[in-house]
């Protein structure tokens, strides 16, 4: 381990300071370019329309700060759709991350067949978007879906699943997790990379399989969990394409969406300035909460080679 | 805790013990196989039912209470679907392909590249540009597809794969980049370290080492590419206009009319969609299962 | 891994896209944006055809909008200037575009054809084509107004009387409650497809047929008047009080009346050609005038049609292309495709319409039924509209907490009506 990088003092700039500059800036410079050119120029654009009054058929017309005063001072449906977010995000953390971990801890078993059930659990992702709002409307019909069905032969009540505004967001979760396949795959590809004499050592040293899993395996996980996590809680605030097809945000704005509620008011009700104004704020929270979890992976997150502040 | 630090076992119990792991291990791969198969069951199931319905007639999708498996079996659906008034498939699945082919290299690529850089090297404003990739993700993206659309119209890109394509080669996406960089930071130091005193650069690191070694997770990028442009559809949506331009995705939305939606039509043309993806899952198992294991690296 | 080779690959292929996009830009050119559904190709056929006899030297570029994302698309085309130059418009975005001037106003166009006689169009469609009676933004398809559907088989089936064109909307539910005992089934279907229980060409009819209205002579919102809650409460009754309007939680799988499970379906007269579709026919099904109200007979419109962008190089070239939709020619083969009935008052009596096959039997009740179709009520101010936007928000919301018994009809739309006065007012 190597740690000798990160000295606790400033030293002096290495003869090879510049030198090391221009080449770092050539390993990234095609997204930094990337970003100039496509992100943000659109970003100060967006930043822009959310000072004006812009009904995007419209020219924008400057108005300052009355988006957002607008916002926190008349807009019923902001704390609505904040808070829908914002519980939906924290479900679909633990539950997701939990089970998606699970399945990858399952799928990795260096059994014979194994590629074809990894290919089973990827599958939900595959169905393309407007096949898969049909399927999920289908499961979780109160009448005669599959789900229902299940519950009732083994005894249990109905659920009114995306009828109920007690049980439609909950819905939507456990849709996210199902189609969570993408955290899986992630998942597996670093158990892979988790190097196989750890696990032998352990197991030399008398360890079983769970206390392997938790002193050997989520630790060297941990980069890859915290990936899962940063980029899960980014993409749980952003979620409402399924909640736009399959519930309309309904009922009663349960599962309305912040996601959906920017998205009406750009394009149904043609307000893209104050759009704008509702996705810099979330844009705020977001970086507020991405931000946090970065100071915390400090304690938790471990880099073989541990130059990472 | 304690059985971690509990000493080697003796030699005399050491066959006893063997036959017992073994036993034991039976039973493990049982359970393994029950649970991997309960749950294929479970995450198969929208799958199985959009094959089913892909079966059904048009008077049986308009039926109540809906059937799970088709009463009568309708593989006419396919021809009728690929050939449906104004579609193209085979052209579309040509333009699929075209818009993957020429991303995934640039995704690949420069992805692994900037990963490279924001995981190994070190210079000023290394951090404050990896915040601001993983920050461009964060804007909901609602708001800047008018910004981004005018944009492409003033490069002329409108109608064009240009606009699908071209970003892809500029970073390859900010999840892209933070998944390689956990990757490679998760890679032993030492490795190169030793490089460099042989002299090696970073290119050659990166090209040598970190490639092959990130394999697990260049395959897993590759993969969620590849499905992500696959089931695109609002990208194309925008950009694309005219139906010689059209992808899979934008195409299985010409079945959605004013008064007629043909979901026994969708349903099929999902499942041909479907199958190539399978098929590309299945095959790059191979190269996600060999990862640190057979790369010969030890520690 | 020989990531040469898929270079190489991926080069000799964006030569080739380059090569094909920059090929179609010389001829001059027309582009039509319209929709693809098997009920509406052989009219977008027909404007093509007679275009193009016309104008030999123009091609026409006909672009496929997606159904299911067609507002994003429009308003990012708009807002960049990109739209075609003829685009397929549905009635809810005539006064939004109308107002961004993104559709060209083509009355003057229409009033200066010699070919072309606007009086023929039905008045009261027509206003769906401008906004508060002035201009003319879009050219509807067909004479769309809201009408009764009923499954025959179903009313027969519990010894329910087959609906009349003297109808009241009591014996309407008698009628329903009389299936619901026998069958268990319910009778107003609330869309299935789009429109929802807050669509406006549901519940405003209701408002009228009470003596009721939305907005003041001063302008403000009339939500709370006794004859408006009384509209509201009747609409409301057909789920609470009566049972027999398709509960917001049941999910059919589609549309309610399609699939068999509701008795009857209000709806404008395109859909026929979806019903049609079904093959065989699953029940005996046709249509009758809407029942009345105390105050008469008034049921909604909504309609889709063509309309000349403001993004057109050439109006008078466009206008050439959109005018043949409201042709006998072309209306003609709407109704043949079953996909509307004409909007034009010379075809009143044509027996391309008259003679059509049943079903539906009674098909001439969408024409009778033609003159009670009344307009979306016109909200001033930047509130929205029935439609979308902070107006629709409040009537849905007020409708639904209503409907699921959370709150009274009076309380649901007094808040809605205060918080629309607030934003009409301020």
């Amino acid at each position: 381990m190597t740690t000798s990088t990160a000295p606790a003092l400033k030293p002096k700039r290495s003869p090879h300071f510049w030198r090391n500059t221009i080449e770092g800036y050539l390993f990234i410079g095609p997204v930094v370019l990337g970003l100039l050119i496509w992100t943000f120029g659109p970003m100060v654009a967006s930043a822009y329309y959310s000072l004006t009054d812009y009904r995007i058929i419209s020219a924008p017309e400057f108005i300052g700060f009355q988006n957002y005063i607008d916002l926190f001072t008349r807009d019923r449906l902001f704390i609505q759709s904040l808070s829908v977010t914002v519980r939906y995000a924290i479900m679909v953390m633990f539950l997701g991350q939990i089970v998606s971990l699970l399945i990858a801890v399952l799928l990795s078993q260096k059994l014979p067949g194994m590629s074809i059930f990894r290919t089973f659990f990827y599958l939900p992702i595959i169905v393309p978007f407007v096949a898969s709002a049909l399927l999920w409307r289908y499961l979780f019909n109160k009448d005669y879906g599959p789900i229902n069905g299940l519950l009732t032969g083994i005894g249990l009540p109905e659920i009114n699943w995306l009828g109920s505004p007690h049980s439609a967001l909950f819905s939507l979760v456990i849709m996210s997790v199902w189609t969570g396949a993408v955290t899986t795959i992630i998942y597996v590809a670093g158990l892979q990379q988790i190097p196989e004499e750890l696990h032998d050592a352990a197991k030399i040293d008398g360890g079983n399989s769970v206390q392997r899993f938790f002193y050997v395996t989520i630790p060297m996980l941990s980069p890859t969990i915290f990936f899962n996590v940063v980029t899960g809680f980014i993409a749980a605030f952003q979620f409402f394409v399924p909640a736009f097809l399959m519930t309309e945000g309904g009922p009663a704005n349960s599962t309305y969406f912040y996601n959906l509620n920017i998205y009406e008011k750009a394009f149904q009700w043609l307000e893209m300035g104050y759009a704008s104004a509702m996705a810099w704020v979330i844009f705020v929270i977001i970086m507020i909460i991405t931000i946090l979890l970065f100071r915390i992976s400090n304690r938790w997150v471990y880099y073989e080679s541990a130059n990472e502040s | 805790m304690s059985a971690v630090s509990q000493p080697t076992p003796s030699i005399q119990l050491y066959s006893q013990q063997n036959q017992a792991a073994r036993r034991k291990k039976q039973v493990g791969m049982g359970t393994v196989y029950a649970l991997l198969i309960i749950g294929s069951v479970i995450f198969m199931l929208p799958l199985i039912i959009m094959v089913a319905t892909s079966f059904k007639s048009f008077n049986e999708i308009n039926s109540y209470p809906p059937t799970f498996f088709p009463r009568e079996w309708l593989p006419s659906n396919y021809p009728d679907a690929w050939s449906y008034q104004n579609t193209n498939f085979p052209r579309w699945t040509l333009n699929t392909l075209i818009i993957i082919l020429g991303t995934l290299p640039g995704v690949v690529l420069t992805s692994s590249l900037c990963a490279y850089g924001f995981a190994r090297m070190q210079f000023p404003g290394r951090r404050l540009w990896f915040g601001l990739v993983l920050a461009s993700i964060m804007l909901p993206p609602q708001v800047t597809l008018i910004p981004l659309y005018i944009l492409f119209f003033q490069l002329g890109w409108l109608n064009t794969f240009w606009p699908l394509i071209i970003p892809a080669w500029f970073g390859g996406g900010a999840l892209n980049i933070f998944l390689l960089r956990q990757f490679y930071m998760q890679i032993p130091k030492e490795l190169d370290e030793a490089a460099i005193i042989d002299g090696a650069t970073h290119l050659t690191i990166w090209w040598r080492i970190y490639m092959p070694l990130s394999r697990p997770a260049l395959v897993s990028v590759t993969l969620l590419t590849v499905l992500q442009i696959w089931n695109d559809f609002l990208g194309p949506l925008i950009y694309l206009t005219s139906p010689d331009n059209y992808t899979l995705a934008l195409g299985l939305n010409m079945f959605q009319g004013l008064f007629i939606t043909r979901n026994d039509y969708i349903m099929a043309i999902s499942t041909l969609m479907v199958l190539p993806m399978v098929v590309m899952f299945i095959f790059a198992q191979r190269y996600i299962v060999q990862g640190f294991v057979t790369s010969g690296l030890k520690g | 891994m020989s990531s040469r080779k898929w270079f190489l690959v991926f080069v000799v292929l964006l030569a080739f896209v380059a090569v094909g996009s920059v090929a179609a830009q010389e001829v001059t050119q027309i582009r039509f944006g319209t929709i693809n559904d098997p009920a509406v190709e052989r009219v977008n056929q027909l404007l093509v055809e007679n275009f193009q006899a016309q104008h030999p030297g123009v091609e026409v570029i006909v672009e496929y909008i997606p159904g299911a994302d067609l507002v994003s698309t429009y308003t990012t085309q708009a807002a960049a200037g990109t739209l075609p130059d003829v685009i397929w418009l549905a009635d809810l975005f005539v006064v939004p575009f109308a107002q961004g001037d993104i559709v060209f106003d083509m009355q003057p166009l229409a009033e200066g054809d010699a070919n072309f006689d606007l009086s023929d169009i039905y008045d009261n469609l027509l206003g769906l084509s401008r906004v508060e009676g002035e201009g003319l933004y879009m050219i509807p398809s067909s004479y769309d107004v809201v009408t009764m559907y009923y499954n025959a088989t179903l009313f027969e089936e519990a010894g329910a009387p087959l609906p009349t064109a003297d109808w009241t909307w009591d014996d309407y539910i008698a009628a329903c409650q009389t299936i619901k005992e026998a069958t268990g089934k319910y009778c107003f279907a609330n869309g299935g497809g789009l429109p929802t229980f807050e669509w406006w060409a549901w519940v405003v009819p209701f408002v009228q047929g009470y003596g009721g209205s939305l907005v003041g002579e001063d302008g403000m919102a009339t939500l709370n008047t006794p004859e408006t809650l009384a509209g509201f409460q009747a609409y409301v009754d057909l789920w609470t009080t009566h049972d027999i309007a398709q509960p917001l939680d049941f999910d059919a799988g589609g549309n309610c009346f399609i699939v068999g499970e509701c008795a009857t379906m209000f709806f404008i007269p395109g859909i026929m050609s979806a019903l049609r579709a079904l093959d065989p026919q699953p029940f005996e099904w046709d249509i009758q005038v809407i029942p009345s109200h105390p105050e008469g007979k008034f049921t909604g419109m909504g309609t889709y049609g063509y309309a000349v962008s403001a993004n057109a190089q050439d109006p008078a070239l466009a206008w050439d292309f959109v005018k043949h939709l409201a042709s006998a020619d072309a209306q003609l083969a709407i109704a043949a495709n079953y996909a509307g009935t004409p909007l034009l008052q010379s075809l009143r009596e044509d027996p391309g319409i008259v003679d059509l096959a049943a079903p539906p039997e009674n098909i001439t009740a969408f024409i009778e039924n033609g003159e009670n179709g009344i307009l979306p009520t016109f909200f001033p101010g930047e509130c929205g509209s029935l439609y979308a936007g902070q107006i629709n928000q409040e009537v849905k919301d007020a409708l639904e907490t209503a409907i699921l018994g959370m709150m009274s009809v009076e309380e649901a739309f007094t808040i809605a009506n205060d918080n629309i006065n607030a934003c009409l007012g301020g």
